[in-house]
């Protein structure tokens, strides 16, 4: 097991396959940022585009191209300080990954100063540039004082503006004002969401990884305890045929026995314990089927619900493994049709094949009665038919199995 | 007479299973070999009826050795593992592998799967089997495993992107795929992931 919880690896199923609650957060976690980054940098040209409409309703040409060109780097440096901010660590330790923000934040106010300049707006000037400085992450604690100080700024910025443009002002940058005062603190408390959403997933992530770092402590413990019992049990039994092999050689045989015995006992176990991680959904365990009947040179022929995941895989996995493994075992067989349907309330689980069920003189598994009993308690019933050279198996079992 | 190859790099495990197959009235053992590259010149040299070769050698492992034996000589091939990682047995059975059990099975019912597949019949132990069935199963498509194979030995975007015959935009794309499924951050981890999990 690779350091995956216990949890992820079932995954939930689409259309036939897996995919980890892990990449459906990911994914999540990657809309969060588009929709922060695309509702900051909207705001922003938005309010841009509205003052260029004003400029070149009243200014001269020359005016509008040295605001436009002001603007565009503001933009260009509001993305570019986005860009920086998705990939710059969270651990504030971690400075390895840090890069210089400086010369963006300072292009930024640039660009602020010219578009403001241009465009004849103190307010202007201080909104573009506390918005570039609203771009940095900042230290915890930083950023909340920044941002009451720079909103303080922005509304003298514009009663000052107010008073120096008595006329026409407010019918004209009043609205817009309120608008573009409002970008800085916004882009704060977008940021600052986001961050709160990436804590929150490097979170998940380290729960994730304690509780496989856990599950492997008491694994390791487990088998701890398992082997040196059985260790243990074999020494004892090896010892006691030791020391009888010269009185009585047929008790110390019998004694050797007991401990192959015992290594079996000890195999098993270790085997019981694996299988607590493994598992899988039944479709993917079908779908496994076919992929080995496949490589064993057989045509196959696959017919799964797309509710499946919801049959009972406790009871049907068995049938699915005991069939397989016949197939598998006998070999010679040509062609085979796995199908997992629902019909009349019941899940109805048919596989069929070509080859006829010989008979093996190494190992019998649990084979179909132990089938048929798991079946039967949960209400379920199992057919098996031959007809000429096709085997074919089919098993009921209620859609509402009892618990 | 049905005679027998034996690979395995564990010596005590290899004497030992040979020295209790050559019990059997109807088992010669005829030769003994510590990795694939050898068990494929003595199974040319010897022509034995079955070749016993276990699961994890250094250099080629049993089914890469079973592969190579198999089209060179008219014999069969019985793989022996202590665990059988994911996806290795459909890989054994697409090489022409006709026997896999664990190496946990008495020297008895080796030599019995060693009777059965001389006589032309495949075994399959069902452990093997029940692990095979409950691999994880990928959720990648066939042209993100090709990309991710391509990529296997830390070959550039450019360079997968000519083995393939796809344009690199097209295979950053596959990789960016591959990356959002998995919840990984590199394709050298997803490689590896895939890897694990026998999906390439």
């Amino acid at each position: 097991m690779s350091g995956r919880t216990h949890d992820e690896c079932h995954g939930r199923t689409v259309a036939g396959v897996s995919t980890s609650p892990a990449a459906a957060y990911a994914r999540d976690v990657r809309v969060t940022w588009w929709y922060t980054v695309v509702s900051i940098m909207m705001l922003q040209v938005f309010g841009l585009f509205v003052w260029t409409l004003v400029l070149i309703l009243n200014e001269p040409v020359a005016t509008t191209v040295l605001y436009l060109v002001g603007a565009a780097g503001s933009v260009a440096s509001a993305i570019l300080l986005l860009v920086h901010y998705r990939r710059e660590p969270l651990d504030e330790n971690d400075a390895t990954a840090r890069r210089p923000v400086w010369p963006l934040v300072l292009a930024g106010v640039a660009s602020a100063a010219l578009a403001g300049g241009a465009a004849g707006s103190l307010l202007l000037g201080v909104v573009l540039s506390a918005q570039a400085l609203c771009l940095v992450r900042w230290r915890a604690g930083v950023r909340l004082r920044l941002v009451v100080m720079l909103t303080l700024v922005i509304v003298a910025g514009w009663v000052i503006e107010a008073h120096l443009n008595p006329e026409g002002y407010v019918a004209q940058v009043l609205g817009m004002g309120i608008f573009i005062a409002m970008l800085p603190p916004l882009t704060a408390t977008s940021l600052w969401w986001w961050d709160i959403v990436r804590e929150l997933d490097r979170a998940r992530r380290a729960e994730g990884r304690l509780a496989a770092a856990q599950e492997r402590l008491r694994l390791a413990s487990d088998l701890h305890d398992l082997q040196g019992h059985h260790l243990q049990v074999i020494a004892l039994q090896l010892e006691l045929a030791e020391k009888m092999m010269g009185r009585d050689p047929e008790a110390a045989v019998e004694q050797v026995r007991a401990a192959r015995a015992s290594v079996d006992d000890a195999r098993r176990g270790t085997r019981d314990l694996a299988a607590r991680f493994r598992g899988v959904p039944l479709p993917d365990e079908l779908a496994n089927a076919a992929d080995l009947l496949r490589a064993a040179g057989l045509t196959v022929e696959l017919l799964v619900d797309t509710e499946a995941g919801r049959a009972p895989a406790d009871v049907l996995g068995p049938v699915i493994r005991e069939s397989t493994t016949n197939v598998l075992k006998h070999g010679g067989g040509v062609s085979a049709s796995l199908s997992l349907a629902r019909h009349r309330g019941s899940w109805v689980l048919v596989v069929e094949n070509d080859a006829r069920a010989a008979a093996s003189p190494v190992g019998d598994g649990a084979g179909l009665s132990g089938i048929a009993e798991r079946v039967r308690t949960v209400g379920g019933t199992v057919d098996a038919a031959h007809a000429g050279d096709l085997f074919r198996i089919t098993v009921r079992v209620p859609e509402e199995v009892p618990a | 007479m049905i005679r027998v190859l034996i690979a395995d790099d564990e010596d005590m495990i290899r004497t030992a299973l040979a020295a209790l197959l050559r019990l059997e009235p109807d088992l010669e053992v005829v030769g003994e070999c510590r990795d694939g590259e050898s068990a494929i010149a003595e199974a040319e040299r010897l022509r034995p009826d079955v070749c016993l070769l276990d699961l994890e050698m250094p250099g080629l492992d049993g089914v890469d050795t079973a592969a190579r034996i198999l089209r060179r000589v008219p014999s069969r091939c019985v793989i022996v593992t202590r665990h059988a990682r994911p996806g290795v047995l459909r890989r054994a059975l697409g090489a022409g592998v006709d026997g896999f059990l664990p190496k946990s099975r008495p020297a008895d019912d080796v030599a019995a799967v060693i009777r059965e597949v001389a006589a032309g019949r495949r075994y399959v132990d069902p452990e093997i089997a029940a692990d095979a069935l409950s691999d994880e199963r990928s959720p990648l498509t066939d042209r993100e495993l090709d990309v991710l194979r391509a990529g296997a030995r830390g070959e550039t975007v450019a360079e997968i992107a000519a083995s393939l015959h796809l344009s690199a935009g097209t295979v950053r794309n596959h990789v960016s795929s591959v990356l959002g499924k998995l919840g990984l951050a590199s394709r050298q981890q997803a490689t590896i992931h895939a890897r694990e999990r026998g999906w390439i």
